[in-house]
């Protein structure tokens, strides 16, 4: 019967797959044959979707499927409703283009980029599920960011046509239809990938490290029986680790008591072994401030592995500024800062390091692109002046940065943003997470990442907004004063140098095209600044960077 | 962005601002303001009579400076919009 479903599965996939070539294709050149094509597909699929839920059912009933396999079968049947959906959305884009009085006028948004998106996810669902492929199912998620930003690049299109009030005004808002059905096949295609997901991540814990998901239970005094484990999966990491909280199945698990509860980290194997080893030498330096690595399950056969922690309930300090805290987040963000130039003092060798910003943004150049091709690869003149490209701008100023590399050498963070940092307002406590790229390197790598990741927050308001700038301001003069302690003399030329880099990739956290341009300008003004100070023969030690870029706000 | 537009947006300080106007004041000079991005290329000619507005505006914690230039396109095309290569000069 499982065998069956399979199947079943394996040409539903296919029929959508299929569906959507023939959308596209209609999209592209109107063929009433296509069309009748597309609604009969459409039907079938209707057909297979309900077929293969009621064999899911059946299986159900009888009792017959085991754990593992009841998971498959969930992740299945709630899979196969989201192609059907995606099946309904492809139909309603034939119906929509029928609304077009210029049979070419969907030409200027480019819809063939949407739809090498959507095929290369829908390609994806099939081996994903077979080969409990989590990084292919992860990549589903990258699929709807980048569709998301081509829906917000052509909303900004047909926005400037409508107020300019050129074209067509109907065909305009058919076309803003067509893209928002675009926007949400993307959706359903995140959602099959958390589905997925779901399904291995559960196989893995049930099957693979019960053991040792059990052993690292035990070391904190609680026991889990068989089948009776939840998982909850939090997406959103951005290391490329799939993060779930695992505890018992009855309760909700985002609000139970630590005591009872555990996260639970699933990803390449280097990655977790470096997070581990930082964790317990976080642990050695301030026990308590990084959570209590519970159990590590070393890769196996492939190159992924597990890694148990401490679950500690506290939400992070971006949460809390976004949440309408922003005393508490303020609060917490001076505690932490206060802490981590502690520990960089306890820390710091007289050993040069160099924390390679230029080339830190030279490795993200190509996603930054992706998501924004037109800002990013943006060069010209105005008169006889030129605006370099970026690649160029970079490439110069390499050389510049190995010019001022830091006297010293300390424990740093790696990954400093306010996601990263958690609060706890009832005890004053703060946790440090995520620390995989924690090193021996330079302190601004920290400064930089954690003043950026304020600035980005997209809160318009303009007291919020006020308060913010406020904290960013805060956490400058501490490092500032830090660094007169120190007579960290190239202190500023490697902040601005941090700044850059981090505005430059902020890009990718960062929705409206709008605002991803006052962060690009940004990171454009300090490289230009820095190359022309060097350039023109002044000593870097006397680069000096307005404090004014920190007061960043959307207009 | 019609064809025959650039636009191009920047952060610059006092300093910097100084090189972007004699830029502009050098094409006025010359009779040809140009503008280039990596799509297209932009060549205005001023006519020898134009209209020129300063203006200034503070609300809502924002100051805005707007100079503007305007001039009738009557002699036919003055904008010449040049398709550029893609790939021109970006290496």
């Amino acid at each position: 019967m499982i065998t069956e479903i399979k199947g079943g599965f394996k040409i539903l996939a296919h029929e959508v797959l299929q569906a959507a070539i023939e959308a596209r294709d209609i999209l592209r050149v109107r063929d009433p044959s296509k069309s009748r094509v597309l609604y009969h597909r459409s039907a079938y699929i209707n057909t297979q979707v309900a077929l293969l839920q009621n064999q899911i059912m059946d299986l159900f009933l009888r009792k017959e499927s085991g754990y593992r396999d009841n998971l498959y079968l969930q992740g299945l049947s709630s899979i196969a409703s989201r192609l059907e959906r995606i099946s309904d959305i492809l139909l309603n884009l034939d119906r929509q283009a029928g609304y077009l009085t210029d049979k070419d006028f969907l030409q200027r948004f480019k819809l063939e980029e949407f739809f090498s998106e959507i095929l290369n996810g829908l390609g994806k669902i099939y081996p994903a599920m077979e080969r409990r492929d989590v990084s292919m199912a992860i990549r589903l998620g990258h699929v709807e960011e980048r569709l998301d930003a081509y829906y917000s690049d052509r909303f900004a299109k047909i926005n400037a046509y409508l107020k300019e009030g050129t074209g067509n005004t109907g065909d305009l808002v058919t076309s803003l239809m067509i893209i928002h059905y675009l926007e949400r096949v993307g959706d359903m295609i995140l959602e099959i990938g958390e589905k997925i997901i779901y399904v291995i991540m559960g196989e893995k814990i049930k099957l693979e490290q019960y053991k040792a998901v059990g052993a690292g239970l035990k070391a904190t005094g609680q026991h889990l029986e068989l089948g009776r484990m939840g998982f909850k999966s939090i997406w959103g990491g951005r290391s490329g680790c799939r993060i779930g909280v695992v505890g018992s199945a009855q309760k909700d698990l985002t609000t139970e008591s630590p005591a009872e509860t555990v996260l639970f980290k699933h990803g390449p194997a280097f990655k977790l072994t470096c997070e581990k080893e930082n964790l317990q030498l976080w642990t050695s330096l301030r026990p308590g401030l990084t959570p209590e690595v519970k159990a590590f399950i070393p890769a196996r056969a492939g190159s992924e592995a597990a890694l148990m922690l401490e679950y500690i309930p506290s939400r992070n300090l971006q949460a809390l500024f976004l949440e309408n805290a922003p005393d508490e987040a303020f609060n917490g963000l001076a505690i932490a800062v206060q802490t981590m130039g502690d520990i960089w003092k306890e820390t710091k060798k007289t050993k040069n390091s160099s924390a390679e910003f230029v080339r830190q943004a030279e490795n993200r150049f190509s996603e930054a692109q992706t998501i924004y091709p037109q800002l990013i690869k943006f060069y010209g003149s105005i008169g006889p002046m030129e605006i370099e490209p970026f690649p160029r701008l970079l490439g110069a100023l390499k050389e510049v940065e190995a010019k001022v590399p830091s006297n010293y050498s300390m424990l740093i963070h790696g990954d400093l943003n306010l996601s990263n940092i958690l609060y706890n307002p009832q005890t004053k406590e703060i946790y440090m997470v995520d620390l995989y790229r924690s090193r021996e390197n330079d302190y601004v790598q920290d400064v930089s990442v954690l003043l950026v990741s304020i600035l980005r927050l997209p809160i318009l308001d303009p007291k919020v907004r006020r308060r913010l700038i406020y904290a960013a301001n805060m956490v400058h003069d501490f490092a500032r004063k830090f660094s007169h302690q120190l007579e960290d003399h190239t202190f500023e030329a490697r902040l601005a140098f941090g700044l850059a880099r981090s505005f430059f990739t902020s890009t990718r956290f960062i929705m409206e095209e709008k605002m991803a341009a006052i962060f690009v300008a940004r990171a454009r003004y300090i490289w230009e600044k820095l190359f022309l100070f060097h350039d023109r023969g002044r000593p870097m030690e006397e680069f000096r960077l307005s404090k004014e870029i920190l007061n960043l706000k959307f207009h | 962005m019609s064809k025959n537009n650039f636009r191009h947006s920047f952060v610059t300080d006092p300093d910097d601002v100084a090189r972007y106007l004699e830029s502009l004041i050098s094409g006025f000079k010359e009779g040809v303001l140009s503008f280039s991005s990596q799509h297209r290329k932009v060549h205005l000619e001023p006519a020898k009579i134009l209209d020129m507005s300063i203006e200034t505006s503070i609300r809502k914690g924002k100051v805005r400076l707007t100079i503007s230039f305007t001039w009738p396109d009557e002699a036919g095309p003055q904008l010449q919009s040049l398709p550029l290569d893609n790939h021109f000069h970006e290496k």
